[in-house]
């Protein structure tokens, strides 16, 4: 499982900082900070959500 | 670019803050200094226990200058973790932040005032609010806001963190907030306090740990009615609580036991009732059994601290102003069982001025063996809680100052009597032979520690 992502794109929702705080954080500026490229298995359904939960479509999960 | 109804070259603002209360008026002034002048002959008028503007007084003059009671240690131990508290009647997000800190954030966004925090309690890195989505560092930061970049290009977050308690800190395992800048220390503002917390609370290194989330009720109540129990009234025991007797729950003799209390006044309106009692062997401190007592290490206390146990004595109860209290006592978990020695904090969170919320926490040891603590906390929840059989006679005894506070007839011609144990009543005097902090009495039969609470109220309602 590989987190991609457009810091482009993120327009500072934080639903994925809240949605999964162990792998998103954000920036001084309010923009996504990926902890971690690649998440354990079992934290799928959490990232799943969060990549979901976008509204910017600034991520991505591969794998 | 300006918008069209803004004058060109208006710039953005940034919020300062006024602290300091807000003046009194004429007549509240005059009905304080009746108050005190009251207080001097023993007496208290209804009116304190249902005013709507007396409330906001107090709202503005003690519960946003004292330092008020939050939470316990062990509620928060890990970083994220957050409860919602209250100060006065304004809501908190108490949380230990990502550096360990603990926080205390009014639970409003500085956008529209919507809270930011949703839950009672959980774990979170972050608070975003739901109208908008601004969000916060659990420090209170400000964090950002959607659509940053193309909508607040000139803001500084700096400015715009959610408000907090300028200070913060604990003692012995308890925390405290004060929302005055200019407040003097925990450590000043507790006093002689902190001795006799050591000598309740920081009996090993482990120290106590709450037992679950705290229960919380409605009473119908003034919440200064649980204050001024809790402060010092011994005397209520033996004719509101007759029935525990009567059923067979504190298996003994009360009047006896009450009768061995006496009071400690402190310094800051707080005050405790002490006990003395020798305890069969072979119980320990304050009636805790063998496998407790033997995890006590008292290398943390002075000699006086010491002696203070090795002399039988307690507290079964107090009051640190203005709205958290103590209770330390026994109860069996059912009639005819032996009683246990259990420990509760409590605290009267204002609702209005003819209604409080009640909060009971259960402390049980961290060393003490689970199956002691079980039955404490048993002992606990039967005595105190909603369904707590003390609870049940002190909450309907209490629902009487509200009718009575509102009361015209009643503001005409009662005054409340608090003469107990004055100058010529009795046998209540002071004793100078006390080994601990504080201004001691020789009997349970008297209401010094009552009339000091109330005129800490007073003074600080008062003060300029």
């Amino acid at each position: 499982m590989q987190i991609l992502v457009d810091r482009g794109k993120c327009q500072g929702y934080g639903n994925c900082a809240v949605a999964e705080p162990r792998v998103f954080d954000l920036d001084e500026n309010g923009i996504v900070k990926v902890l971690v490229d690649a998440p354990s298995e079992e934290l799928r359904d959490q990232v799943k959500y969060a990549v979901l939960d976008c509204p910017a479509r600034a991520l991505h999960l591969e794998g | 670019m300006t918008e069209l109804n803004e004058k060109p070259g208006t710039r953005v603002g940034r919020h300062t803050g006024t602290v300091g209360p807000g003046p009194l008026n004429g007549s509240m002034q005059t009905f304080l200094s009746e108050v005190q002048s009251d207080l001097v002959q023993g007496m208290l008028s209804p009116r304190v226990l249902n005013d709507p503007e007396l409330h906001q007084v107090e709202l503005d003059r003690i519960f946003t200058k004292c330092w008020v009671f939050v939470g316990h240690v062990s509620e928060i131990p890990n970083n994220g973790d957050y409860l919602l508290r209250y100060v006065g009647e304004d809501q908190f997000i108490l949380v230990r932040d990502e550096q360990g800190e603990i926080q205390l954030l009014f639970n409003s966004c500085m956008h529209r005032g919507s809270p930011v925090c949703r839950a009672e309690k959980g774990n979170s890195s972050h608070f975003r609010c739901p109208y908008h989505g601004w969000i916060y560092k659990n420090s209170g930061d400000w964090n950002g806001a959607p659509q940053r970049a193309r909508a607040y290009r000139k803001f500084d977050g700096a400015d715009w963190g959610l408000r907090k308690a300028p200070h913060v800190d604990s003692y012995q395992g308890l925390i405290f907030a004060c929302l005055d800048p200019d407040a003097v220390s925990l450590r000043e503002y507790l006093g002689d306090m902190c001795w006799y917390l050591d000598v309740l609370l920081g009996l090993n290194e482990q120290g106590m740990t709450t037992v679950g989330d705290p229960h919380r009720w409605a009473v119908p109540s003034n919440w200064k009615s649980g204050a001024d129990n809790f402060v010092g009234d011994a005397y209520h025991v033996i004719a509101l609580h007759q029935s525990l007797e009567e059923i067979g729950v504190l298996g003994g003799d009360v009047a006896r036991g009450v009768g061995s209390n006496f009071h400690v006044a402190l310094d800051g309106g707080h005050g405790l009732i002490v006990t003395h009692m020798p305890m069969p062997e072979p119980l320990g401190y304050m009636g805790f059994p063998p496998e407790v007592h033997s995890t006590f290490d008292l290398k943390g206390l002075d000699a006086d601290q010491r002696a203070f146990l090795d002399a039988d004595h307690g507290v079964v109860g107090f009051t640190i102003f203005p709205n958290l209290s103590f209770f330390r006592s026994f109860g069996a978990t059912e009639p005819g069982k032996p009683p246990t020695t259990f420990t509760l904090l409590r605290q009267w969170q204002p609702k209005g001025p003819e209604n409080f919320e009640l909060w009971n926490w259960s402390l049980e040891w961290k060393s003490a063996p689970k199956e002691f603590n079980d039955a404490a906390y048993r002992a606990g929840v039967s005595s105190f809680g909603p369904s707590g059989i003390f609870e049940q006679d002190d909450t309907v005894a209490w629902a009487g100052g509200p009718p009575t506070g509102r009361s015209v007839f009643a503001r005409k011609t009662m005054k409340f009597n608090y003469q107990m144990g004055m100058e010529g009543m009795g046998d209540y005097a002071i004793r100078e032979d006390w080994i601990g902090p504080g201004t001691v009495s020789t009997t349970p039969w008297g209401e010094m520690n009552q009339r000091r609470w109330w005129h800490q109220w007073a003074d600080r309602l008062m003060a300029q």
